[in-house]
């Protein structure tokens, strides 16, 4: 596939989620995690014994790489064929040669891009109102995690979006909020969620191992200590396992809205 | 150009195209049927959006469901209406001839000359939500010109449109065709199809039941009964001089009264003889007309022949 299928689908993309009629969900991905922040800084704004970075750490970690970028790809990536079909614009994309796969891919990074500058912006914000924006190293940990759970949750979402593309945001909820509970479920099962994965990078990148409010994570086996390199790998193939399928089966299904027969 | 052999597509237990072979040259083609024959099935099949349940199709000597890099010789305009999207005509079209591996500049270049074709001037600029059917339908058509394919497929290109737009469709389509461009124009109305095709297919419940021009399939009926209605002031009169006649196999009163329907398997005779008929008999005639010259009495023919019926 040459590269101008899928930039002209990431362009078009790109171009409609700018316009004002978009600017409410901007809003809403940006805003909400802003609020959670601002009003925990308020709350603690007079407490003697201000909060811990460690703990301000993790209630960023679960609302940005977590929530935000979640739900930013629940609305762009999981419903991104259904969009097409119920737009009527399918029947158009389908009778060019290459557009499924332009598709499938101009979307994917659409969805990934647009997720990962939201959750940049809403990252900056969030760590100016807590009074942490110098704690440099959280902040690269934080945007590498934000990459790599965009990634992985696009190449979910985008599949579950094929597979069941009627459905496909119901499905996408019903996923999130198992891989959560999944994830924090003390057996080996939590190893297959990108929650583990990236929980387990969080706390590997910040060496917050052997802290002591961490203990119960650790007895639980709620985090590995395996080399970081083998979470990305893990978490690389999977999206690229994912985003092969779903172009598979993409190419092999027929999905049509048939009108007059 | 195209060839379909045995071609059967299967919806779970209903059948959308049963069983079709044929092999279109280049040309001009109109597929012609009632609402829920099949046309868009096999237009679909064509165009590699649904594959076969059985048999095969091929386009340009391609399997599309094998080389989907053949559709770029094609166009499509859907019967699907467009839904009021926020983007600028121009735009859209843009991005649609991008998906055929046009750059941005030259994607541009080309939706603007394939938007001067149909007619479409400074609407361009503002968003097809705020377009009439007419306009959306030039956008359409503009999007599948574009790149200038071979073969053009309309479906149903003249639905919802005013006189003029109807018109101007006809003469775009004409001036398509005289530039060495074919077009398969599928329609559920004879006359549009006409005034574009000189070529006809006629499906009806899936099937083919006719492969051929005007006269060809016309030339398929002569040996079978077919009724002309007559509606005039004395019904019973005419009655007595149409029972002399040899070239009518039999007839009924309307039943209205006002006049009568007649069988016959000789249409050109009737309507020659039919003034001498009425010499100095007083018998005023107000209207004739033949319904099996309509499109669904044509059908309705063909599939009693194809049942075995007459």
């Amino acid at each position: 596939m040459k590269p101008q299928y899928w930039r002209a689908v990431f362009t078009h993309e790109w171009r409609n989620s700018l316009a004002a009629r978009r600017f409410f969900s901007w809003c809403f991905l940006i805003g909400f995690p802003v609020l959670i922040v601002g009003l925990l800084r308020y709350t603690q704004r007079d407490n003697p014994d201000p909060m811990e970075f460690l703990a301000w750490g993790a209630i960023v970690f679960v609302l940005i790489p977590g929530i935000c970028c979640m739900l930013s790809l629940l609305l762009t990536a999981a419903p991104f064929l259904q969009a097409e079909l119920e737009g009527r614009s399918w029947i158009y994309l389908s009778v060019r040669p290459g557009a499924r796969d332009a598709l499938l891919l101009g979307k994917y990074l659409y969805s990934v891009s647009r997720t990962v500058l939201m959750a940049t912006i809403t990252l900056v914000i969030c760590m100016a109102i807590g009074g942490f924006l110098g704690e440099f190293r959280y902040l690269l940990a934080i945007l590498v995690l934000i990459l790599l759970g965009s990634l992985a949750y696009g190449a979910i979402y985008i599949f579950i979006g094929i597979l069941i593309p009627r459905r496909a945001m119901v499905v996408a909820v019903i996923y999130s909020g198992l891989e959560f509970l999944l994830s924090l479920f003390p057996a080996l099962i939590n190893r297959l969620t990108v929650q583990f994965r990236l929980r387990s990078l969080l706390i590997g990148w910040m060496d917050w191992e052997n802290s002591p409010d961490l203990d119960f994570f650790a007895s639980s086996g709620l985090f590995s200590e395996v080399p970081a390199w083998q979470h990305v790998v893990i978490l690389l193939t999977m999206t690229v396992v994912l985003l092969f399928l779903a172009g598979l089966l993409l190419n092999r299904r027929e999905y049509i809205a048939i009108r007059d027969e | 150009m195209i060839q379909l052999h045995n071609a059967t597509k299967l919806y779970g237990t209903v059948i959308g195209v049963n069983d079709i072979s044929l092999e279109l040259e280049p040309g001009a083609y109109g597929l012609l049927g009632p609402n829920g024959s099949g046309k868009t099935t096999l237009l679909n099949l064509i165009t590699g959006q649904l594959s076969p349940t059985m048999g095969t199709v091929h386009l340009f000597d391609a399997r599309v469901s094998h080389d989907q890099q053949v559709l770029g010789q094609v166009g499509l305009c859907p019967a699907m209406d467009l839904l009021p999207i926020a983007v600028d005509g121009i735009e859209w079209v843009k991005y649609m001839t991008q998906l055929y591996g046009f750059s941005a500049v030259e994607a541009a270049e080309r939706a603007h000359a394939a938007l001067d074709l149909v007619g479409l001037d400074d609407a361009r600029h503002r968003a097809i939500a705020g377009y009439s059917r007419g306009m959306k339908q030039r956008v359409k058509l503009a999007q599948a010109i574009a790149h200038e394919p071979q073969l053009l497929i309309l479906d149903e290109p003249f639905s919802g449109l005013d006189p003029v737009a109807r018109h101007d469709m006809t003469i775009f389509l004409r001036e398509w065709i005289s530039r060495g461009k074919s077009v398969l124009m599928a329609s559920h109305i004879l006359h549009e199809v006409e005034a574009v095709a000189s070529h006809y297919l006629l499906i009806y419940g899936g099937r083919l039941l006719a492969n051929g021009t005007t006269d060809e399939i016309f030339g398929m009926l002569e040996d079978y009964p077919r009724e002309i209605e007559i509606v005039c002031d004395d019904a019973a009169r005419l009655a007595l001089l149409v029972q002399q006649q040899s070239v009518v196999d039999s007839f009924q009163f309307r039943e209205d009264g006002q006049g009568l329907t007649i069988i016959t398997r000789k249409t050109l005779e009737v309507y020659q003889q039919l003034p001498g008929w009425l010499e100095d008999q007083q018998v005023v005639i107000r209207e004739m007309t033949s319904s099996d010259e309509s499109l669904q009495a044509l059908l309705e023919i063909l599939m009693k022949i194809h049942r075995g019926e007459i």
